[in-house]
Parts: C-alpha cells; structure tokens; sequence
C-alpha cells in the first residue's frame, strides 16, 4: 500500500457509505481527480449520479457548488458578473459558482451551446474571463458533469471540442440486487443523506497526491503498447475521427493514477486496459454508418483492445 | 439460436461443406490432368495419392475450429502449416511412390511436386470456403442463448456488421460452389472429349459434385432467409429449413436410384448406353429418310431364316428380342428422366446467373474497354515506375526518408511486426524479460491443460487470477506468480538473477502438479 492508496480507499470508505455502487466508479472519478482532470458522468436518470458526484466533492472538502443547468441559464450566471457600486462608483466582479473547488453541473445538456463554452476555459485553463478580466481557479479545481443519454429534447448535446475537455466519462448503470436493497434500507429518513457526510482528506493532501501519480513507473514496453493502441484508433476504418494527442497523454496519466490507487508504483498492462474505455469513449467519433448500425464507441475500444496482444508477450507470439 | 445448432454448425456443417466442395473440385481437376496433361510430361503417382491432399483438406478444417478457438495469430499458424504441409507431403509421397522403400530420398521430381502442389490446392480452396463460413458462425454465436422475440431482434440488430459479414460470406460460398460445379461440368465434356479412361471415375465425381452443389446452394439461400428472419426475432427458422433439405434428399435420392441400374458397375452412364441410344436414334432417322430403298430383299432373307429355324428357336429368340427391347425402352425412358433432372439441377444452380443483377453486369460488360484498361494499366504503372525512379535519384534523401516513414508505419500497425517495433530496448534487457517469458509460457501451457485458454491480450494479473479461480488448489500460488511476474517486468527496479530463479522455482512448483479444476 502506499499512500495514494491509502487516501483512495479512506474516500472509497466514505463515499460507499451514501454511493452504493462499485468501487470502480468511485475509482475511475478519483483518477480524474488525482490528474487534475475533469468527469462526465453519463446514465439514464435516477441511478445515483449526482449522489455520486456529491458525496465525492464532500468528501476531498474545499468549497463546492453546484450549477442546475437549463436552457436559459446564461454565461454570466456561471461564471460572475460586475455590478455597479454606487459607494465606491465602479464596478465589483461578483464571481460566479465555477470558482470553487469542486463543481457539479447537473444535466450538462440542457445549458445552451455558449453557456457551456463559457465552462471551456475553466476546464482548460484553469481561469475564466470576465469583461476583460482573468481570475485564476483555485487549486485543486475539479469538475464533475452530468447528462442523460436518454433525453434529446431540450437539450444542447456536447460539442467534440468539449466533450474531448472532460478527462473520462463514465456511465453508472443499475445497480445490483443487493445494492438496491442496501439503497432501500439507507433511506429511512427524509434527510439528505450526502450532507451528513464529512470530509476525508484536506486540499493540500489531494494537491499532494496529484504530485504523488507522476512518480509512477511505466516501463518502456507499455509506454509503446498505450501508443499503439491509440494510434490504432486514428488508421480504424470505423472511426472519423481516432484519439488525439491529448487523448493519449489521458491514457497514460490515467493508468499511472489508476496503478497508484491500487497500491502499485508501476503500471501494468490491466492499469491501462481498465481506464481505456472511460478515457477514450468520448475521444473517438465514429462513422456515421457505424452509429446507424447501433455500433458503440465502446465496443469499438473493446475491439481494439481484444487484437492488442500485452507487452511482453508480442515477443513470444 | 440454441448453443448446440451453432456446435453442429461449427463440428459437423460447415467442416463438411467447406471440405465437400473443395476437394471434390480438386479430385476432378487431378483426375483431368492426370489423363490428359500430365501423362505426356511424366508418369504420375497412382491416384490413390489422392488421399494426402485429402487429409490436409480434413487438416485444413480442423486447425480453422482450432485457431478461431484458441483465438492464437492466424497468420503464425497458417505459415507453420504450410510448411508441415510442404514436409510431410513430401514425406507421403515419397513413401506412396515406392522411392523411400528404393532408398531414393531426392524430391526433386515432377511427380512429387504435382502431388505436393495439388495437397495445397487442396488445403487453400478447403480453408478458404471454411474461413467464409467462420463469419456465419461469428454472427450466429452473438444470438447464443437469446429468447426468440425481442431479445433476439434486438441482438441481431444491434450485431449488424457481423449479419452483414456473414450474408455476404454466404453469398460467396454460393457463387463459388456454383462456379465449382460448372467447371466440374465442362472437366467431364473436356475428357468425354479427349477419350479419358477415367471418364467414368469423372462422371461419378461430377454427379457427386452436382448433388453437393445443390444442397449447399438450397443451404445457403436458407441461410441467407435464416439471417433476416433472425432480425425479425424469429428463431425457429431451421426447422422449416429441414423441410427443404428432405426434399433435395429425396431428389437425389431419384437421380440415384434411375443412375444405378442405368450404371452397372463401370459407370453412372456408360458409353455403350449412349452409343446404343445415338445408334437407335440414327437408325430411326434413316429408317425414315430412305423410304424409297427396296427391302424385298432384306424381306427375302428373313423369310428364309425364319424357314431355317426351328419353333422352339424362334420362341427363344422372340423371347430374348423382347426382353431386349424392354431393357432398351427402360434405359431410354430412365435417360430421359435423368436428363429431366440433370437440366432441373443445372438451371436451379445457374438461375442465379441470370438475375437482374446479372444482367445487368452483362450488359456493361465491354471486352475491348477491359482489354483497352488492361493495357492503358499496365502503360500507366510504367510510366509511374519510371518517374518514380526519376524522382528518387532526384531526390534520393527525402525519398528515403519517406520510404522509412512507410515502413515505421507499417511496423507500427501491423500486428505482424508490432511485437519486434515493440521489442525491449538493450539486449541485456531482452535476455531477462526472455527468460522470464519462458517460465511464464511454460505457466500458460499448464493453465491451458487446465482448460483456461490464453488470450494474448490478458496481462499476466489478470490471466492468473482467472486461472486461480478454476484451479482453487494453486490458487494461491499462482497469484503469487501473477504479482511476482508483473513485478518484475513492470516495475521500476531491474530484476535480480536471484528474483527471475524464484519466479522459475514457484511456476516449476505449479506446475509439477496436475491441473485439478474445481469443477472436475
């Protein structure tokens, strides 16, 4: 164990105290975290997506909010806006909920196309602008998004540019019998059962953490096997558009974070097959043939894995 | 789709189509050659060497079940077979032919390389047709377990691809089992012609052929409305698709029965049949023509045999001439009918021939355009050729470089190659990792005995682990080995000669034992 392990399993302990889904999930939102990424969690609605997202956000600490998205949600009410003072006669910026710490945008989808550009740069850069003015994000800044794949009406579906913004995407999925029946048994009273939930961690050790994941190993073989996946993608056939630079660099980040949540200081072949699809489902677009024949990103990224033989074995085949 | 359709598919069905079609062509086509080309140049081996190529036909269809099974490089597997297939056919021929038993062991020698050829004809055409049939299988194996109704609609539709795949690999079968039979037809009129010995060997063959021929395209027309009808969620189709089978059966059961007696023993339609029937029809037809002669004569000449004979005599012969025209009526109506027959099969298997699609091509079809693009081709690629050249000495650095660039490309994506692109930098490095590997090969073969097949995308964690829960003996072992393994070719540190002994000793402890399956 070491100890980027250790503070992973004391949020996984938290977290499954109101999120009773696997611990995969939980895992796959901490390595976004720990590479100063962003998530899209993507699900039909009702599966636990915004508990999820919330009992994450309490449980690193620092200061959280959360945007409702809707269609006449504006820019400004993102990202801040200057009022007029009359006692001092200028202009006060009155920032918006994006500064903060952690950042749950509900239902993504149903904020208008500029609405949700106005979230680019936050996502990018680390700073918004407003009316000229740069402020700087806090540290750690993290953001969490949701959508329903299920409804289209209404609703503004990302853009690639952004989608290709968010470090992974998950999806949640029903959960098992004995997880529901857990769901069930939790919920005895009205309260929210999130906001009973205390912190685990303190910014400075997540910040530390973050510096922890890049001091993991990755042996030369594997570095050449993630490259080879993802340029396997950029020549397939079925695919518009294969995995961008970025989207590589994502690979390998995400497998080094994933090998330290497991207690590891070196990555293995199963650390990047297991945060291949979360990270490159959003990164590839398919033909337009594909999608009309109900073909998934997923199951073009499965393919691709399943012909990919692990370093070392390609010098035994 | 019921998991053991799709096992009777895979074992039984496709193996003996891929393997009927394809080497019933071959066995025609040497038997062609042998009689007419072949013997002018050499002396082939005895036709019952027919069986080598035989056997690497069966060989050819056992070792796709296998590949597909054990999901191993088709391309490695493929290139080792045809190498056994080189030596050992060989081998086989030199031993059929006596040579070995003589002490000669040159194979330099038409009669080998004939056989040798023909064994890999043989093995191509065989593997070839049951690789289209896999494509089926691929699609039809997605559907295993699915309820008839929605959850098979939905199945099927959502495997598109594969369905489509595997129509058109139906298809092919059928345009290419059509094509086999039609150049089975004309091998028979080429050696009716050339006045092989063998002629009657071939009109079995071809008959065989035919019968073959039709099944296989009623099966595959059946496939093709099986697949739709998949789509559609209903599930049941083979039965109905029985229904059909029994009728072809029953045809062929007609032709069979009318052929035998017709047949004897040399021949399906013997020549002498034939001959007798031409002859008759001849006779008929002068008989008619030449009204005019005088046959009083002929008349006379009857008259003063029958005189001579005695009323015994002519009983018997009265008799016999009866008996003789009876079996002469029987074989011309039998004739008839088989010809009936013969057309009905030929029409029902070039009918597709003449589909609008057919036609179609037909019409566009343009032998001096082709001939006029065949050449302009050929002008083109020259000129390419030489400007190419042209180019490269004009500017040799950059074309190199970019001829490097193509060949890193094709390293990188090639799975041929990928492992050597991939090869661990220093030869230091290689020499431990080699070592390593070889343990954990031997590891592999164990847990492949254990019934766990290998995939060469499984890391090494997760292939133990998955091994461990079969074999709960070793469980714990082997995990060990799974985590010591990735250690030590993964990790930051370089292994030890010490640490690469001791996973040696652990995966030699595992696998002095028999593998105990917790299911067994």
């Amino acid at each position: 164990m070491n100890k980027v392990s250790d503070w992973a399993q004391r949020i996984r302990n938290n977290v499954s105290t109101v999120f009773f889904g696997s611990d995969d999930t939980i895992d796959k939102i901490l390595v976004a975290l720990l590479c100063r990424g962003h998530v899209l969690i993507e699900d039909v609605p009702g599966v636990g997506k915004t508990i999820l997202a919330r009992s994450v956000s309490a449980s690193i600490g620092g200061e959280f909010r959360q945007i409702q998205c809707t269609p006449d949600l504006l820019p400004a009410d993102v990202l801040g806006v200057s009022v007029f003072n009359p006692k001092t006669s200028d202009f006060d910026f009155r920032p918006g909920p994006v500064i903060t710490n952690t950042l749950l945008v509900d239902e993504i989808s149903r904020a208008t196309p500029r609405t949700q550009s106005a979230l680019l740069e936050a996502m990018a850069e680390g700073q918004v602008s407003v009316e000229g003015r740069t402020t700087a994000l806090p540290d750690p800044f993290f953001m969490i998004a949701t959508e329903s794949p299920v409804e289209s009406e209404g609703t503004f579906p990302l853009p690639e540019v952004q989608k290709d913004r968010f470090f992974l995407s998950i999806s949640i999925g029903y959960p098992d019998v004995d997880s529901e029946r857990a769901v069930m048994k939790s919920r005895k009273t009205k309260a929210d059962p999130v906001k009973g939930l205390s912190s685990v961690t303190e910014l400075d050790e997540v910040r530390q953490m973050q510096e922890e994941v890049f001091s993991m190993h990755v042996s030369e073989e594997l570095r050449a096997y993630i490259l080879h996946l993802v340029r396997v993608t950029r020549d397939d056939e079925r695919l518009m558009i294969g995995v961008s630079p970025r989207g590589s660099l994502a690979l390998y980040k995400g497998s080094q974070a994933l090998a330290a949540i497991r207690g590891r200081d070196y990555v293995t072949p199963e650390d990047v097959q297991d945060i291949m699809v979360p990270v490159l489902r959003k990164r590839i677009l398919l033909k337009s043939e594909q999608s009309s024949r109900g073909v998934t990103e997923d199951e073009i990224i499965e393919d691709i894995k399943s012909k990919a033989t692990v370093p070392p074995m390609q010098d035994a085949v | 789709m019921d998991e053991k359709r799709l096992q009777r598919l895979r074992s039984f069905s496709h193996p003996l189509t891929a393997l009927s079609v394809g080497f019933l062509f071959v066995w025609m086509l040497d038997i062609l050659l042998r009689a007419t080309l072949v013997r002018l140049l050499f002396t082939p081996l005895a036709p019952s060497t027919i069986i080598v190529p035989f056997v690497f036909a069966v060989e050819a269809v056992i070792s796709t079940n296998s590949i597909e099974k054990s999901r191993s490089s088709a391309v490695s597997v493929r290139l080792r077979e045809v190498l056994a297939l080189v030596v050992i056919s060989v081998g086989a021929f030199l031993f059929l032919g006596g040579y070995i038993a003589a002490g000669v062991f040159n194979p330099v020698r038409a009669e080998i390389i004939y056989g040798v050829a023909f064994t890999f004809i043989a093995w191509i055409i065989v593997a070839a047709l049951h690789g289209l049939l896999k494509r089926r299988e691929a699609f039809l194996k997605l559907l295993v377990g699915k309820k008839p109704g929605e959850e098979l609609q939905e199945a099927a539709r959502s495997a598109n691809t594969e369905s489509g795949e595997a129509d058109e690999a139906v298809r092919k079968i059928r345009s290419r089992t059509i094509t086999l039979s039609l150049l089975g037809v004309i091998f028979f009129v080429l050696g009716s012609a050339a006045g092989i010995d063998s002629l009657p060997l071939l009109a079995r063959i071809v008959t065989g052929q035919l019968i073959v021929s039709a099944f296989v395209v009623l099966a595959a027309n059946g496939w093709l409305w099986e697949n739709s009808a998949l789509a559609d969620g209903v599930a049941s189709v083979h039965k109905i698709l029985a229904k059909r089978y029994r009728v072809a059966v029953f045809l062929s059961a007609v032709v069979v029965l009318i052929s035998i007696p017709l047949a004897g023993d040399d021949a399906i339609v013997p020549p002498s049949v034939i001959d007798e029937f031409m002859r008759r029809v001849t006779n008929q037809l002068d008989r008619d023509m030449d009204r005019t002669i005088d046959t009083s004569d002929l008349f006379r000449e009857r008259q003063r045999l029958d005189d001579e004979i005695t009323p015994g005599e002519r009983r018997s012969l009265a008799a016999v001439e009866q008996n003789q025209t009876t079996q002469q009526i029987a074989r011309v109506v039998g004739l008839v009918l088989l010809g009936a027959i013969a057309a009905g099969m030929l029409y029902f298997l070039i009918s597709p021939l003449f589909s609008k699609d057919a036609r179609q091509r037909l019409k566009s079809f343009n032998p001096k355009r082709i001939i006029g693009n065949f050449f302009a081709r050929i002008r083109d690629g020259f000129r390419g050729f030489v400007r190419s050249l042209k180019e490269l000495f004009q500017n040799s650095k950059r074309a190199f470089g970019e001829a490097r660039r193509v060949v890193q490309n094709f390293r990188e994506n090639s799975g041929l190659f990928q492992g050597r692109s991939r090869r661990s930098g220093t030869p230091k490095r290689q020499k431990e990792v080699g070592k390593l590997l070889r343990s954990y090969i031997k590891l592999i073969k164990w847990g492949e005995k254990a019934g766990y097949a290998y995939q060469p995308w499984m890391g090494p964690y997760f292939y133990t682990n998955r091994l461990a829960t079969m074999v709960p003996t070793q469980a714990e072992q082997l995990k060990a080995a799974g985590s010591q393994f990735e250690k030590l070719v993964y990790g930051k540190q370089k292994p030890e000669a010490n640490e690469i002994d001791a996973f040696g000793s652990r995966v030699n402890e595992i696998t002095q034992t028999r593998p105990e399956r917790a299911n067994a």
